[in-house]
């Protein structure tokens, strides 16, 4: 088991009024799994994504990753499992302007206490799978939205994390790229990693082994 | 590790650049006024040791106006003639100039620093070398004047031989060393320093001298007269001015060192205002540089933690991050207040550098530290509010 979340509700309390994003979500991630989650704005999505990473803590429920309670990790142990263990794909890319993409890449792999030669190698390596290794020394601006993601994948990829969490990865791209990049994920998947796809496209949730719908916080 | 670190700098030279610059002015600020502020008030401190407890019942002889040159050294001789007559008075001037020596000089170019002095004078300000000491004696019909050296003399003039004054003639015996003391740098005014005496031979005025018109008229402001200085002592000298047509003015010593300190004080009180608005105003420019590029880049943090680095650690790379740009900072000012030091008139060098080591360093130091924490905490503030869920939600 890589994640699992047990009846986990998320609250949020905006302009003195309570939003339940999360109403009890069931829902386990294992080792290969490919999970389209689908399902209206608003509906809790990225709110679950989150959960799933450590980036937010639910307000009830129980949370476990590698099969431990995501309660006793330390804030630095949650750190380092989205160095490692976990990784984001966003719609926006989610880039470092200021860095060049194989600096983009590197970011987990520094955080991870990931040597010099062993992280170009790595970078090279992942750059290599996506098609983007000419454009190493590009910076985001500098390359189209479908080399952006190409690079936000290397980037989730180069750590060899056991899932990756991608929220509408092919939100911005056009039907080719979506195409191209949803094969990649496909293909990351088929080398035993976990992948969780957030989407609206049908097209896109057909990639999955299978799909969950979310309506209003819950799992329908 | 510090490859990172100089990058990110060089990522963010913009408001680097901005941060370097406020800072490195405030910083110079503090420092050229602390060296100063402080310098003054050692200074001052130095002056009133120099002339000891004695500064209120002593009294600086100045003429104002002179209206024969040419008899200038008689005149004023005359008048100092009358105030030593007193014995209840003790009086004596000093003046520093150079000259050569016949056994050492090559040629006329070739001269030593000499501080010829009225041997009372030794006694007002208590020196360690004391006024006995420096008394003429004549043997075998010659007088020989005896001297003590400073400095480097030490090792060119030898004990118990005689020299030659090539100017007036006069033969000095050097009869000891002067160790660490310090003597009036010119007139007593607004401005005069207590300074180190580097290599001189002090010794006193030659015969000639004492009627030498050049002499007597550089001499009258660093006259000094001490004991019982009353209305009828100051109508005498008037009236030996008089007889001669020159005119005197008696300062109290005391007095003047009390409005050089209350002078420092006035300006000290506004370069510190001065300094302390500079410090402020810049600090509050670059705290708000610094949120607004932070503001910018925020979504940079976001992605950062979703990518393994926990708050913390984003916040201890901001503040040294920052405490590296005042460091920066720091040195160039440092750097620089030296170099305007370097290019005072050669007799502030001394006190100056030594002020600005010791405590100006110190002090603009922790002002630096300070500055540091004061423009860390808002952003640390904004980092620790900052969800970097935003980011995952936050879709252009
Ligand atoms: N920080 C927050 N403060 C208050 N409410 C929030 C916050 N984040 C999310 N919400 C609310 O929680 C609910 C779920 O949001 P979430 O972003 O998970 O939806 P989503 O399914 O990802 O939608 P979309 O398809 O538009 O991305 C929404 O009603 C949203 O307004
Ligand atoms: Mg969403």
């Amino acid at each position: 088991m890589i994640i699992e979340l047990k009846d986990v509700k998320k609250e949020y309390v905006a302009g003195g009024e309570k939003i339940e994003a999360l109403k009890g979500v069931n829902i386990s991630i294992n080792r290969g799994d490919f999970v389209a989650i689908t399902g209206s704005s608003g509906s809790g999505k990225t709110t679950l994504l989150s959960i799933m990473g450590c980036m937010e803590t639910a307000t009830e429920g129980d949370v476990r990753i590698g099969n431990r309670d995501v309660d006793t990790y330390s804030d630095r142990e949650k750190s380092l499992l989205r160095a490692n263990y976990i990784s984001f794909v966003f719609q926006n890319f989610a880039l470092m302007d200021k860095y060049t993409a194989y600096e983009n890449i590197e970011l987990p792999l520094l955080n991870a206490g990931v040597k010099r030669r062993e992280r170009k190698k790595r970078i090279h390596w992942a750059a290599e799978q996506l098609g983007i290794k000419d454009q190493l020394e590009k910076r985001p601006r500098e390359m189209s939205g479908g080399q952006q993601q190409r690079v936000a994948i290397a980037r989730a990829l180069a750590s060899s994390p056991q899932v990756i969490l991608a929220d509408e990865p092919t939100g911005a791209l056009d039907v080719d790229n979506t195409k191209k990049i949803m094969e990649i994920l496909t293909d990351i998947n088929k080398c035993g990693t976990a992948v969780v796809v957030v989407t609206h496209e049908k097209e896109v949730a057909a990639y999955a082994k299978r799909t969950i719908r979310m309506e209003d916080g819950c799992i329908v | 590790m510090i490859k990172i670190f100089i990058l990110n700098i060089l990522r963010n030279r913009v408001r680097t650049l901005i941060v370097l610059g406020f800072s490195f002015f405030s910083f110079l600020t503090c420092f050229y006024f602390a060296t100063n502020i402080i310098n003054n008030y050692l200074q001052v401190g130095q002056l009133g040791a120099y002339f000891g407890e004695s500064s209120s019942d002593l009294y600086v002889l100045k003429e104002i106006y002179v209206e024969d040159d040419a008899s200038a050294g008689e005149d004023i001789n005359y008048t100092k003639e009358t105030i030593k007559s007193h014995k209840d008075i003790l009086a004596g001037g000093f003046e520093q100039t150079d000259a050569g020596i016949d056994e050492l000089s090559v040629d006329w170019r070739d001269n030593y620093n000499f501080i010829f002095t009225d041997p009372e004078y030794l006694d007002i300000i208590g020196f360690s070398v004391s006024g006995a000491e420096l008394l003429p004696f004549v043997l075998d019909g010659v007088t020989y004047l005896p001297a003590f050296v400073s400095g480097k003399y030490k090792d060119i003039f030898e004990k118990d031989q005689i020299y030659t004054i090539d100017r007036t003639g006069a033969k000095i015996i050097i009869k000891g060393t002067i160790e660490n003391e310090k003597w009036l740098d010119g007139f007593l005014d607004g401005k005069t320093r207590v300074v180190d005496i580097n290599d001189s031979i002090l010794v006193s005025f030659p015969d000639v001298d004492k009627t030498d018109n050049m002499t007597q008229l550089s001499t009258t402001g660093c006259y000094y007269i001490k004991g019982n200085v009353d209305a009828s002592l100051v109508e005498e000298i008037e009236k030996t001015g008089d007889e001669r047509n020159i005119k005197y003015v008696l300062d109290n010593v005391g007095e003047i060192i009390r409005e050089q300190e209350a002078r420092d004080k006035d300006t000290a009180g506004f370069q510190i205002k001065l300094a302390i608005t500079v410090l402020i105003c810049s600090a509050l420019t670059e705290i708000a540089i610094i949120l607004a590029f932070i503001f910018l880049g925020q979504e940079e943090f976001g992605i950062k933690m979703a990518f393994g680095n926990s708050k913390k650690q984003i916040i201890a790379f901001t503040i040294t991050e920052y405490l590296s740009i005042m460091g920066l900072a720091f040195i160039l000012s440092f750097i620089t207040e030296n170099k305007l030091i370097s290019n005072e008139q050669e007799y502030m060098r001394a006190p100056l550098k030594s002020t600005f080591y010791h405590w100006a360093t110190p002090l603009v130091l922790c002002i630096v530290i300070l500055t540091t924490i004061c423009i860390s905490i808002p952003s640390i503030i904004y980092i620790k509010k900052y969800n970097p869920c935003e980011m995952m939600r936050d879709v252009t």
